[in-house]
C-alpha cells in the first residue's frame, strides 16, 4: 500500500480535476484502480468537496474594521498632501484664502487645510479635544470647528495641527509687519522643505500644554486682535514655531512665534497679513 | 448603474464609475482615491485578512498596497478593471509579507516547511482558518479569491497574474490539503522528504 504523501496529494488533487496532461492522467489513474490507499483517498477527496464548500463558505463576508479604514483614510490625507504639488510639503498659507473667500469663513478654512495633517485637535473654549485617531497616532480626524463651549474664552474655537512643515517668509506670503528674524535664521537660506527628522511638539514642549497653548494665543490676540482659527506645531525657517492664523479682524493674520510664547508676550518671530 | 469603467468623467449628479475616479485622481481630485476604495476596502480587506491570516499584517499590508496604489495611479493602463487592480496589488502586497515573514527563522511557515497531515481523530483538525493559514501561501490566494471571495477562475487568474489552469491546480490542491488539515481524510500521512513547496513547482506553468 502506498501512504499518499504531500506530493501524491497534489497528483491526486489535479487529477480530480482533471488537470493532469494525458500521460499523468493515466499513471494516477492505474494508482486509483489498482493501490487501495490511492482509492481512498481518491474517494475521500470527492467525498470532502462539499465539506470543503461548506466550510470555506462558513467564512462568511468581512467588513474592514473601521480603525483600519481610518488609518487608510489618515494615510491618503497624508499623500494627498497640500493642493499644490509643486510644492509639495511646504503649506502655502496664502492659499487658504481662496479657499476662506470660496467657504465664506474660517471654519471651512480650516476643514480644507487640515485634511492633510496627522491629527487634528479641537480646540474649544472648554480645552482641547483630541480628535487624533489611536492608531500610532497616524489618524486624521475630521475637524471640529464649531464644537459647542460651555464656557467659551474670546479665543474661540480652534484648528491645532501638528505638521512639523518648516515655513518661510515666501510660503506664508502676504505682507509683512516685520522681520524680526532677519539676522537670526543660522546657516543662511531657509529651508522650504518639511524637516522629517524634527517633531515639532518636542521643539514646541511647553506650549503642548493647554494652559501655556491658551496662554499664548491670550498674548498673540492682545497684541493683534481677532480669533486664532488655525494653530501649527511647525517651524519657521528652520526654528521650531507656532503658526497661528488669526481672523475677524479684516484681514487674515498669520503669527509666528517661538517657544517662549506666551512667557513674557508672544515671543513673536514673524507676521504678516493677508 | 452603468457598468463599471465606462464613464469617461466625473459627473457630480450621479456616482462616478471607478475608472472615472481613478481618473480623477490622476488629475489632482483629492478626494476621488479614498472613494475609491471605500467602495472595495470591504473586500480587499477581506482577501488581506484571509491571505495573511492576521489582522495587523492584514491592515499594514492593505495600507501598503493601497498607499501604492495611489502612488502609481497614473501608471494604470485600463488593461483591467480598476478593482482587479487593486486587488492585485493587495494580493502581491499579502505574497509579499509572507515571503519577508518566511525569511525569518523563528517563525514556521505553511509555504516553506512541510505541510503535516492530520491523524484520522478529528481532534486534532484545524478550524478552518487555521488550515488555510498553513496552505503554502500561493494556494491560499487562490482559494480565497475563488472559494471564498467567489471571483471566478479567470477573474483571480488576471489577479493574480497567473493562467487559469494554474489557478485551478492550486484552488484543487489547497482544497485536498485543506481536507486533510480539516480531518476529512483518513489515509495521507505527510512524506517526510517532500516540502510542500517542492510539490507546487510543477504547476507553474499552466494554461
Amino acid at each position: 500500500m502506498s501512504p499518499i504523501n504531500d506530493t501524491d496529494l497534489d497528483r491526486l488533487a489535479d487529477y480530480a480535476a482533471g488537470l493532469l496532461d494525458p500521460q499523468e492522467e493515466r499513471r494516477v489513474d492505474e494508482l486509483v484502480r489498482t493501490d487501495p490507499a490511492w482509492r481512498q483517498a481518491h474517494q475521500e477527496i470527492a467525498d470532502a468537496q462539499p465539506r470543503i464548500d461548506a466550510a470555506l463558505a462558513g467564512l462568511g463576508p468581512v467588513a474592514m474594521p473601521q480603525d483600519v479604514a481610518d488609518r487608510l483614510d489618515a494615510a491618503f490625507a497624508r499623500e494627498t498632501g497640500p493642493a499644490d504639488p509643486g510644492t509639495a510639503k511646504v503649506i502655502d498659507i496664502s492659499r487658504r484664502r481662496r479657499w476662506t473667500r470660496l467657504a465664506a469663513g474660517t471654519t471651512a478654512a480650516a476643514a480644507a487645510v487640515a485634511a492633510i495633517f496627522a491629527g487634528v485637535v479641537a480646540l474649544s473654549g472648554g480645552g482641547l479635544q483630541n480628535n487624533a485617531a489611536p492608531s500610532s497616532g497616524q489618524g486624521v480626524a475630521a475637524p471640529r470647528p464649531n464644537l459647542p463651549s460651555q464656557n467659551a474664552l474670546a479665543l474661540g474655537p480652534a484648528t491645532v495641527l501638528h505638521t512639523g512643515t518648516d515655513y518661510t517668509r515666501r510660503s506664508i506670503g502676504g505682507t509683512a509687519d516685520g522681520d524680526k528674524t532677519a539676522t537670526s535664521v543660522p546657516g543662511g537660506a531657509p529651508n522650504a522643505q518639511t524637516n522629517p527628522d524634527l517633531s515639532a511638539p518636542e521643539d514646541l514642549g511647553r506650549l503642548n500644554d493647554p494652559v501655556a497653548l491658551r496662554g499664548c494665543l491670550a498674548a498673540i490676540v492682545a497684541v493683534h486682535g481677532g480669533t486664532p482659527s488655525v494653530v501649527d506645531y511647525a517651524r519657521f525657517e528652520g526654528r521650531p514655531a507656532l503658526v497661528v492664523i488669526l481672523v475677524g479682524t479684516g484681514a487674515r493674520r498669520v503669527v509666528v512665534v517661538g517657544p517662549q510664547c506666551g512667557v513674557a508676550g508672544p515671543a513673536e518671530i514673524y507676521t504678516a497679513t493677508q | 448603474m452603468p457598468a463599471p469603467d465606462r464613464v469617461q468623467a466625473v459627473d457630480p449628479q450621479r456616482p462616478a464609475d471607478d475608472a472615472a475616479l481613478l481618473r480623477a485622481h490622476v488629475a489632482g481630485d483629492r478626494d476621488a482615491f479614498a472613494e475609491l476604495v471605500r467602495r472595495h476596502r470591504d473586500r480587499l480587506w477581506a482577501v488581506a485578512l484571509r491571505t495573511l491570516g492576521d489582522r495587523e499584517e492584514a491592515a499594514d499590508a492593505v495600507q501598503e498596497a493601497l498607499i501604492s496604489a495611489y502612488r502609481s495611479a497614473h501608471r494604470f493602463r485600463g488593461d483591467s478593471a480598476v478593482t482587479t487592480w487593486l486587488h492585485r496589488i493587495v494580493v502581491n502586497a499579502c505574497l509579499d509579507r509572507v515571503r519577508r515573514r518566511s525569511a525569518r527563522p523563528t517563525v514556521p511557515l505553511a509555504d516553506t516547511e512541510p505541510l503535516p497531515v492530520p491523524a484520522v481523530d478529528s481532534d486534532t483538525a484545524l478550524d478552518v482558518r487555521a488550515a488555510l493559514a498553513r496552505l503554502p501561501a500561493d494556494q491560499r490566494a487562490a482559494l480565497v479569491l475563488v472559494d471564498v471571495q467567489g471571483y471566478s477562475v479567470a477573474e483571480a487568474a488576471t489577479i493574480l497574474e497567473i493562467a487559469e489552469g494554474t489557478v485551478k491546480s492550486r484552488c484543487s490542491r489547497g482544497r485536498a490539503r485543506l481536507a486533510a488539515l480539516l480531518g476529512y481524510l483518513r489515509n495521507p500521512v505527510p512524506g517526510p522528504d517532500v516540502p510542500s513547496q517542492t510539490a507546487t513547482t510543477g504547476e507553474e506553468g499552466r494554461r
